[in-house]
């Protein structure tokens, strides 16, 4: 640096230095390298050093440590004749540091060339502070903003024109930031508008709305919208509105879906006729709902846990705490119990509650019970159609056993009926034939014709009623004794008992076809009785035909499997049909066709037994066709219905 | 000879003549002793009761009927079953009964035969004639 001047020399001629030592910043100046020539008194209050020691390089050296590299760039801009500027910490007269803005300026001659530099230093320090802590609590607001994601915006009335963040815009999905004559209406949902428009400001002057915002997409999405109204028109209306946006439509989802929650909940309980309880096992309190309350026939909604236990019936009271103990607190689970007891209601009546109790233990993972939640039902009609159902079950097993009692006590004597028959009938009837035998071969000689012939009508009604009796007997044994449940090959049974027929009667020209392989299951001694009968009519009621034919086959009728034994021999008339399986009912005169009538009703009782049907069709001189069903599989039989075969 | 006896127990007094008449047409040479029920029966047998007094000796055979009064036909023939005297007599079931299951329990009970009694008094009297002459003269006792 030059040293042309004396330090601190103010030059008289110099006017300006006096001004400058008048301003109330921190003015210099400097010869043309850089060199301070002159400080202002400010200079020297700042710094707290004699003007002397600011010369020169003095003022240089008042700046921070750490901001000294700062002198090699201001000694370069000296070299260019332009204003410049920086800024530095500066050591005060207290030794503290301050931040101080420095400007530096070249003074020309009228021909151009640099005479001087004039510098001022701005202490800057208090309005950096003030900057800095503007600036910090901006970054909080908007710090505030971002994570609550709250938008602000400001709307000019009358002319509705609408400014907004970034938030906002998104929040009210709004294509520009700027919207000139902005019409909340056409976004706004209907429904909150109104309510909106006729909100009440608190006692700031503050609205809150909750409204529904349109997006472009169609969907509404709920927002929070808080704001204030600032000037007043000439319309009572304020010329200005700022506001902050906030969605809200998870929240708001959540309330609704909370609430729908709850809705269905009470209309579940109200369905059930559930009621609930809580349970704040500290307090020792019980809070019931109403129909808890009537369940348990109290009017209190709170009661202590003895009040509660109270409400049970005292018969049942012992066994209740005994169950909820021991499912409570002696199980493993220890979060559910589930008990029933009676109430004693006010007119008397007890009615019977069920509930359900949930137990929750606290957060801390120990085995103390905090809260209990349940429900309680009345199942008085249940526990009532219960005892029913246990009372009619006995009744109706006493009376099952009773019948079965009954049934097989009239079995029994409907066998010593037969069996008396089969003795007590036939003495007195071998005693009248014998005697009249005894009769002709002793006297016969003394007797005239006509008491020959006499005496034979008694032996043939003898006769008669001796296959009479027969017959009882073959009916009555038919069906006697257990049911075997065997296959038994009916195709097999009615070959061999048509061949017998044949051999028996050897002139009888009859021809017969029989499907192969019908199989039933049955008892095969009854079966093969019911066969040789209903063979044996066809047999004989085809005595009077050239062409006599016996068929034995199966077909569906109706989806069921039958089997069939046809003939085309004298048939009968379909208006008797009724007649065909009664006992001793006969659809032929003796000299047409002889026979006791015995013979389908065994047929029908054999079937009967076994669970299956059996109807005859025929015509006169056309033949007749005897259809049954039988069991087609070992199955036990229900309702007569027998499960299909394929043939 | 000994003179042979067959005792018939029958309730029925018509079976009874109608019996004896063809015992007799058979020509069965034997006395035929008639009692009327199964007490009667046992009585005669082992000498009880109103037959205490009784000393001649035991019949040749025993014409059985099953339904008697006081003692059944079957309640004889085991008395006379578990008695060593009347062990081996023996019996014909000669009943109204063709019933399979007196059948079976007549021959499981020791009888030696087990005879229906037809209706038709020609065949009984062919009956009663294989009955006498079998078991009087063919069969040899044990």
């Amino acid at each position: 640096m030059a040293n042309e001047t004396p330090p601190n020399a103010l030059s008289p001629a110099d006017g300006a230095h006096l001004s400058i030592d008048l301003l109330p910043t921190m003015a210099w100046t400097a010869t043309p390298a850089g060199h301070v020539d002159f400080v202002n008194q400010q200079c020297c209050a700042f710094t707290g050093l004699p003007r002397e020691q600011l010369l020169g390089t003095g003022m240089a050296e008042c700046m921070h440590p750490d901001d000294q590299a700062l002198r090699q760039k201001i000694r370069a801009q000296f070299t260019e004749m332009r204003p410049f500027e920086y800024e530095s910490r500066m050591r005060r007269h207290d030794g503290e540091y301050a931040r101080c803005l420095t400007r530096i300026a070249p003074v020309l001659d009228s021909a151009g060339s640099l005479v001087k530099w004039i510098g001022t230093t701005v202490d800057v320090e208090n309005m950096r502070r003030a900057t800095d802590e503007a600036r910090l609590q901006e970054e909080h607001l908007q710090l505030a903003l971002e994570s609550a994601d709250v938008g602000i915006w400001r709307l000019k009335l009358p002319s509705y024109d609408l400014t907004v963040d970034e938030r906002t815009r998104r929040h009210l999905d709004l294509e520009r930031n700027e919207i000139i004559g902005y019409r909340p209406q056409d976004l706004i949902h209907p429904q909150d508008f109104a309510r909106s428009a006729s909100q009440i400001p608190d006692a700031n002057g503050r609205f809150v709305t909750e409204h529904r915002v349109k997006h472009r997409d169609g969907v509404y999405r709920w927002q929070a919208i808080h704001w204030r109204g600032w000037g007043e028109g000439d319309d009572g209306m304020p010329t200005l509105i700022t506001g902050t946006s906030m969605d809200v439509t998870p929240r708001k989802e959540a309330e609704a879906e909370a609430e729908e929650l709850g809705h269905r909940y009470r209309i579940a309980l109200s369905a059930a006729e559930l009621g609930t309880f809580s349970c704040d096992a500290e307090q020792g309190l019980m809070h019931l709902d109403e129909r808890t309350r009537a369940h348990l026939g109290t009017n209190q909604p709170v009661l202590t846990f003895e009040q509660c236990l109270a409400c049970v019936y005292e018969l049942d009271r012992e066994r209740t705490v005994r169950e909820v103990r021991r499912q409570l607190f002696e199980s493993g689970q220890r979060t559910k119990a589930t008990i029933e007891f009676r109430v004693r209601h006010g007119d008397g009546e007890l009615r019977w509650v069920s509930s359900q109790l949930h137990a929750s233990a606290p957060e801390d993972g120990s085995d103390r019970i905090v809260r209990l939640i349940g429900v309680t039902r009345d199942i008085t009609e249940s526990k009532r159609a219960e005892e029913k159902v246990q009372r009619l079950n006995v009744d109706l097993e006493r009376r099952v056993q009773q019948r079965t009692a009954e049934l097989t006590a009239a079995n029994q004597e409907l066998e010593s009926f037969a069996y008396a028959v089969s003795h007590d009938l036939r003495a007195p009837l071998r005693a009248m034939w014998g005697f009249c035998d005894a009769l002709i071969e002793d006297y016969g000689h003394t007797l005239p014709d006509e008491a020959h012939g006499y005496l034979q009508q008694v032996i043939d009604g003898s006769r008669h009623l001796g296959e009479i009796i027969e017959g009882l007997l073959t009916l009555s044994r038919s069906t006697r004794g257990t049911l075997r449940r065997d296959p038994v090959d009916l195709s097999s049974i009615a070959a061999k008992a048509l061949n017998e027929l044949a051999l028996v009667e050897p002139d009888r020209q009859v021809t017969w076809t029989i499907q192969p392989a019908l199989v039933a299951y049955g008892d095969s001694r009854m079966i093969d009785a019911a066969m040789r009968n209903l063979l044996g009519n066809a047999w004989k009621y085809t005595a009077n035909r050239r062409d006599a034919t016996i068929r034995v086959y199966g077909e569906h009728i109706d989806g069921k499997f039958v089997f069939c034994v046809e003939d085309n021999g004298a048939g009968f008339n379909m208006e008797h049909a009724e007649k065909l399986f009664q006992p001793f009912q006969r659809l032929h005169r003796q000299d047409e066709f002889s026979g006791l009538g015995i013979g389908l009703a065994t047929v029908q009782r054999i079937i009967h037994r076994h669970g299956g049907q059996v109807c005859g069709t025929g015509a006169p001189d056309q033949g007749a066709v005897f259809r049954f069903s039988l069991p087609l599989s070992n199955e036990v039989v229900t309702n007569g219905t027998e499960q299909e075969r394929e043939t | 000879m000994t003179k042979r006896t067959v005792l018939l127990v029958e309730d029925n007094p018509q079976d009874e003549l109608l019996i004896l008449r063809a015992l007799r047409k058979a020509n069965v040479p034997a006395a035929i002793d008639v009692v009327r029920d199964g007490q009667q029966a046992v009585d005669y047998l082992f000498r009880t009761g109103e037959y205490s007094q009784r000393t001649e000796q035991l019949p040749s055979l025993v014409l059985l009927d099953i339904n008697l009064p006081k003692l059944s036909g079957f309640d004889v023939l085991k008395r006379m079953r578990a008695e060593p005297n009347t062990q081996l007599l023996p019996v014909v079931m000669f009943t109204s009964s063709d019933e399979d299951d007196d059948r079976l329990r007549a021959y499981s009970s020791g009888a030696n035969s087990f005879v229906s009694k037809p209706l038709e008094f020609a065949e009984f009297i062919a009956s009663a004639g294989v009955l006498g002459t079998y078991w009087l003269s063919t069969n040899t006792p044990p």
